[in-house]
């Protein structure tokens, strides 16, 4: 039984279908799964553990577990990749856990360093579309704007609302689904 | 006479934790309770289960000898337009003028709605000038009467005032409870109010109910609430850290 929030891609089946030779032993198999997940389990390592040297040992011994445990994959419980990058996750937190206080970090690293935030003009677009956003809001009929706001940027649950404004559920959804259709009309139109 | 509300039995676990235990309480029409109790005492959740936003496990809830547990969709909009609802903080629309937020559920032309909005004001004693404000631009205070206005202008027949002088200054406070009062005996409300605030009991209750461990511990007529003996409602009424209410997690 596979869970209804995970789409089964194609990739997940191959890699599944690899596991379950790389069970019975099969070393081909098992080289096909290194080339197609070591780049990723490599990177999710990394950003736990920032060092390379210690990161390129620690994705051994995951692939070392990957040979051993493949028989214990259980495709209902997760794809393939969800898997892997649990034992690497997993494995680079004991060793960070392991490692003496205070261990430094070389100091060359630090050319390396990625910056993970958001681009730096990435805040110049996210006020854009916000003022776009509002303006679009604000042409709206002000109740569906004010059902919009309330439930999509508050978090407040159509149920709740509805008690609270003495609506019926099924007014206020209809006015939501309203204002999102006039709300969309109106950014593209502003888009062209 | 039939109660207007009747909880029997209602009990609600959330995990491992029994918030209502078999909790039983009633109010008749046009009369004002007032739930006492500590934090934690499964007071705001009764409320939420009366208008069917929780489930509840066991027992009955009644309304107007009607059972109303488990009611979906259109029975249950049905049942919840019989009530109006004081949240605490408010919880009014910041992006709208006041007049809208008190129409919100009024239907009619906008010019109707605001003139029933401008009415429901002056009932909380707001000039009309109040109508074109926002929200954002009212003192604590006056949010709080915006509220109000809010809750009886659709002129349910019950409403459920959650707190409603939670961080309100003293004078505010008596303010807002006379204003309650006033309301829910002029409109003939039937009204349950939650509250750990004393000066609130005593100016807006007819009946009062302790709630204490999910139950309804103790409850009678406001008249009797300085004689009663119960030593769970005599430590609450006089605020004492002494008794037999022990605060969670404290040590005995």
């Amino acid at each position: 039984m596979s869970r209804p929030n995970q789409p089964v891609t194609a990739g997940a089946t191959e890699l599944a279908a690899l596991l379950v030779r790389v069970a019975d032993g099969d070393a081909a198999a098992f080289q096909a799964f290194y080339d197609r997940t070591s780049a990723k389990l490599f990177g999710v390592i990394l950003r736990i553990l920032i060092e390379r040297q210690e990161s390129e040992d620690v994705l051994q011994e995951v692939y070392l577990i990957v040979w051993r445990k493949a028989a214990t994959f259980d495709a209902s419980k997760a794809s393939p990749i969800t898997w892997a990058a649990t034992i690497a996750r997993n494995r680079a937190i004991d060793r960070l856990r392991a490692r003496p206080p205070r261990a430094h970090v070389p100091m060359e690293s630090a050319f390396d360093s990625v910056d993970d935030g958001p681009a730096q003009d990435a805040g110049l677009i996210h006020d854009q579309d916000a003022r776009r956003i509002a303006v679009a809001l604000a042409a709206l009929e002000p109740r569906h704007a004010a059902a919009i706001r309330a439930c999509y940027f508050d978090g407040v649950t159509y149920d709740e609302l509805a008690a609270r404004e003495q609506v019926p559920v099924g007014t206020l959804k209809s006015w939501v689904r309203r204002g999102l259709i006039r709300l969309r009309d109106q950014l593209e139109g502003s888009q062209a | 006479m039939i109660p207007r509300i009747e909880l029997t039995g209602v009990s609600k676990r959330f995990g491992s934790r029994q918030v209502l235990d078999g909790l039983d309480v009633a109010v008749m029409p046009s009369e004002s309770l007032v739930i006492i109790g500590g934090s934690g005492t499964g007071k705001s959740v009764t409320l939420k289960c009366i208008l069917g936003l929780i489930p509840i496990d066991a027992g009955s809830i009644k309304v107007d000898g009607q059972e109303v547990a488990g009611l979906k969709g259109a029975a249950l909009d049905a049942h919840r337009t019989r009530f109006g609802m004081l949240f605490q903080g408010g919880a009014l629309f910041d992006s709208l003028p006041v007049w809208r937020n008190i129409s919100f559920a009024l239907s009619g032309t906008p010019a109707d709605r605001r003139s029933a909005a401008i009415d429901n004001l002056a009932r909380v004693g707001l000039a009309a000038e109040v109508a074109d404000l926002k929200s954002a631009e009212l003192s604590g205070g006056m949010q709080k009467r915006v509220a109000l206005a809010r809750a009886i202008a659709a002129r349910p027949p019950i409403i459920f005032f959650d707190e409603p002088t939670v961080g309100l200054d003293p004078i505010t406070a008596a303010v807002i409870n006379r204003l309650i009062r006033t309301l829910v005996t002029d409109l003939k409300i039937t009204a349950i109010t939650i509250t750990h605030d004393m000066a609130s009991v005593r100016l807006i209750a007819d009946r009062v109910a302790m709630s204490h461990a999910g139950k309804i511990i103790w409850n009678g007529p406001l008249a009797g609430l300085d004689a009663c003996d119960n030593a769970y409602v005599r430590q609450f009424i006089t605020g004492s850290a002494d008794g037999p209410i022990q605060m969670p997690g404290a040590r005995p």
